[in-house]
């Protein structure tokens, strides 16, 4: 069989490439190194808490020999243990004093299935901030450009949120928000009437709060506030490749997906300057093949689409395949997080809550907006929550017997926590290698150096000072500021590793997510990141990949690819 | 008000099902069973003090306590197919020292002793352990809190859960039903 197009992994960049060229009337192979999964049948939410093996906790043994790096994830558990590589069987390296967590999904759909669903708009600020302050090279794009596939993919993901009118975070095609919670309300207040320039919005997220035609078709339901959401969505309330992109995808007949399937490198033709297909590797029988198509689409993530390019290597282009500029695995980025704070919210003894929101609220950058910084370039949000504590509080409070059952048996006081996401300068220093050793594939193992710099680490400091400050001001008690001290990468937000630009001698991928040196060959998950703006980046790589498969739909019917 | 409150357990799984297979999902396997190594397991003796400080320190009241929500079974599975040996290591050392201290106060083994006075015993410890935050007390009582408010008795009775809330109200009194949301 023969295709228009393959697109390189099906998680949120892939499963929108496959979807958009697709529904253009290109027959796709989706290539999928992960196995086949399916919506419903291989998630666990319909699970109560005593139904979990060993009530969510992966064994000691097992946590610490097999999952060291992807464990640190907060949604690794008994539930969802299946969902995340056995670091033993899938390593990389770092230097010994520079730890990268890197955190990963091989199935089909990818991290989609285990994202954390905040969803936010970049900004024309964020667009030009590398032209503005020299970091980084210039976006080739702008605000204006990306905003209609914005509206795009918003229409069809579903996306819950309240409209602001900020600049620094441009409103979107929202679904009915996640109402706030009587402490948000109250917070929001005195957090606005303390500093008129900050924001507090209800969390925007992919989630289905008033599912439209479109979605309903595609089987979705509105979400069941179960928060479950990593261990998969039966109802489909949260976007996923599985219950949304692939689906869609299939719908239209011009898709084949192939999973356990190890794309090895890309394959470039010489004398046509052109990409002609990928080498792929089955992972159970580890037999190479080749499959040829028109256009390729990278969206393997951002350091293993790094991983395919700098592997990708010829007569033509011995240091890998579109990387003329040397760009191709540097400029690494992740969000600075594991910051912030969390106290006791003072009063509201007879509010509570009824159900589980798997949302909370945000407050927009407003460092080197509205406000200065302290000696540091860009800016930083806050994801913010409360919670009433329950009987989990018990282990590090003295009682036992009835008194103490019945004192645990009523909800604790409030509790709120802001935790800061900022922005990482691209630097080109941080990058992404291949090792010498190969793995049981025999593709080279990736090494993976990268360190704050002494902008990240100011930021950092003020992140947490803010927070502090914020949770002051609002009278909480036993504030506690987060420490730090976490690896880069467990944001996993990471980008940047084929930046766009203007320039083909400094960047890898032109405005339309092309590579400049091989026209056929797109790049669309996180690795095209010029800059990472200190938002959730998850959308704007649905409106990118969505942009680029018009565009290459466009080349190929005018005959320009 | 919960929506789901006027149905029976069973009733409201058949609805959580067929909603589910309405949106074109299907009802789950079983997630992947425990894999590896040999478990451990707590001696009869350690058994039996730890039955002892678990009834103590969630007795049964209008609700199940530890013993009858199942805690101690659960403990031994958590035992065979979670901890680690340097876990089953520190718990069974915490057991042994909660019995070393009881001799200690009271002159006898702990589980020698009256039932009012083991109280008595238990609610000294865990106060002195608690306060200078002994870390093998605090995964020993952890573990008793854990496997009794995440059982069905401890979250469904004791406390309150909802599989599917299908609703999600920002704010409520905390009206006549005071029980906290067991998650």
């Amino acid at each position: 069989m023969t295709f228009d197009a393959i697109v390189v992994g099906s998680g949120i960049s892939g499963g929108w490439a496959a979807k958009e060229l697709a529904e253009r009337g290109l027959k796709v192979l989706v290539i999928e190194r992960g196995r086949r999964v399916e919506h419903g049948a291989d998630y666990t939410d319909t699970r109560s808490p005593w139904e979990l093996p060993n009530f969510g906790r992966v064994a000691e043994d097992e946590k610490a020999d097999d999952y060291p790096v992807q464990s640190r994830c907060y949604a690794f558990n008994t539930a969802t243990r299946h969902w995340w590589v056995n670091d033993r069987e899938h390593p990389y390296t770092t230097p010994e004093d520079r730890p990268f967590s890197w955190i990963r999904g091989y199935h089909l759909g990818g991290r989609s299935l285990m994202w954390g669903r905040q969803t936010y708009r970049l900004s024309e600020m964020d667009f030009a901030a590398n032209a503005q302050d020299g970091h980084g090279v210039d976006w080739p794009i702008r605000y204006a450009d990306i905003a209609p596939w914005y509206d795009h993919v918003e229409e069809f993901a579903g996306i819950s949120g309240k409209a602001e009118g900020l600049a620094q975070l441009p409103d979107g095609k929202f679904l009915p928000p996640m109402e706030l919670t009587a402490v948000e309300k109250h917070f929001k207040a005195r957090l606005e009437a303390t500093y008129p320039s900050r924001r507090l919005t209800n969390g925007r997220c992919a989630h289905l709060t008033r599912p439209t035609p479109e979605q309903e078709a595609l089987g979705r339901a509105a979400c069941q506030y179960r928060s479950a959401c990593e261990r998969g969505c039966s109802f489909g309330a949260y976007f996923s490749s599985l219950s949304a992109t692939l689906p869609a995808a299939l719908a239209t007949g011009n898709v084949t997906i192939l999973t356990d399937a190890i794309v090895h490198s890309v394959i470039h033709d010489p004398k046509t300057g052109r990409a002609r297909g990928v080498r792929v590797i089955d992972s159970g029988s580890r037999t190479g093949t080749v499959h040829e198509a028109g256009v390729i689409f990278l969206c393997a993530s951002t350091i293993g689409t790094a991983q395919i390019l700098l592997n990708s290597t010829s007569e033509a282009m011995p240091r890998g395949l579109a990387n003329r500029s040397d760009a191709v695995g540097r400029y690494l980025v992740d969000h600075l997080t594991g910051l912030g704070a969390t106290g006791i919210y003072p009063g509201f003894e007879d509010s509570y809550y009824h159900g589980r929101r798997p949302n909370g609220f945000y407050i927009a950058r407003y460092r080197n907006i509205s406000e200065p910084a302290d000696g540091y370039l860009r800016g930083y949000a806050y994801q913010g929550g409360t919670f009433r504590s329950t009987w989990s509080r018990g282990s590090a409070q003295a009682g036992v017997g009835a008194a103490f059952k019945a004192q645990l048996r009523e909800p604790g006081p409030w509790s709120m926590w802001l935790a800061g996401f900022g922005e990482m300068l691209p630097r080109a220093d941080n990058r992404v290698t291949l090792g010498k050793a190969t793995d049981k594939f025999g593709i080279p193992i990736v090494h993976i150096d990268c360190t704050l710099g002494d902008n990240d680490r100011k930021m950092i400091t003020q992140i947490n000072t803010d927070a502090k400050a914020m949770l002051e001001m609002a009278g909480c008690s036993e504030i506690v500021t987060f420490p730090g001290d976490r690896n880069v990468g467990l944001g996993v937000h990471e980008m940047g590793t084929a930046r766009m630009g203007r320039d083909p001698a400094t960047s890898v991928l032109n405005g339309f997510n092309q590579a400049h040196d091989v026209p056929n060959l797109f790049v669309t998950d996180g690795a095209c990141m010029t800059s990472s703006g200190c938002q959730n980046p998850s959308l704007t790589y649905m409106a990118i990949t969505a942009r680029a498969a018009h565009h290459a739909v466009e080349f190929l019917r005018s005959g320009a690819l | 008000m919960s929506r789901s409150a006027d149905l029976t357990g069973v009733d409201r799984r058949t609805l959580i099902q067929r909603a589910i297979l309405l949106v074109g999902g299907a009802i789950t396997g079983a997630p992947q069973a425990a894999t590896g190594k040999p478990g451990h397991s707590f001696s009869s003796t350690r058994r039996r003090l730890f039955d002892a400080y678990a009834d103590i320190l969630i007795p049964e009241t209008d609700t199940p306590g530890a013993i009858g929500a199942g805690v101690p079974a659960s403990v031994d599975a958590l035992m065979r197919n979670w901890a680690s040996e340097a876990t089953a290591t520190l718990l069974g050392a915490t057991l042994d020292a909660l019995d070393a201290a009881a001799r200690g106060i009271a002159g006898a083994d702990l589980l020698s002793l009256p039932a009012a006075k083991r109280i008595e015993v238990i609610r000294a410890l865990d106060a002195e352990r608690v306060g200078r935050r002994d870390p093998g007390y605090l995964r020993l009582k952890d573990l008793v809190l854990i496997t009794y408010y995440l059982s069905e008795p401890g979250a469904t009775q004791e406390l309150r859960y909802e599989l599917v809330p299908g609703v999600w109200e920002a704010s409520v009194p905390l009206g006549s039903d005071r029980r906290a949301w067991a998650v």
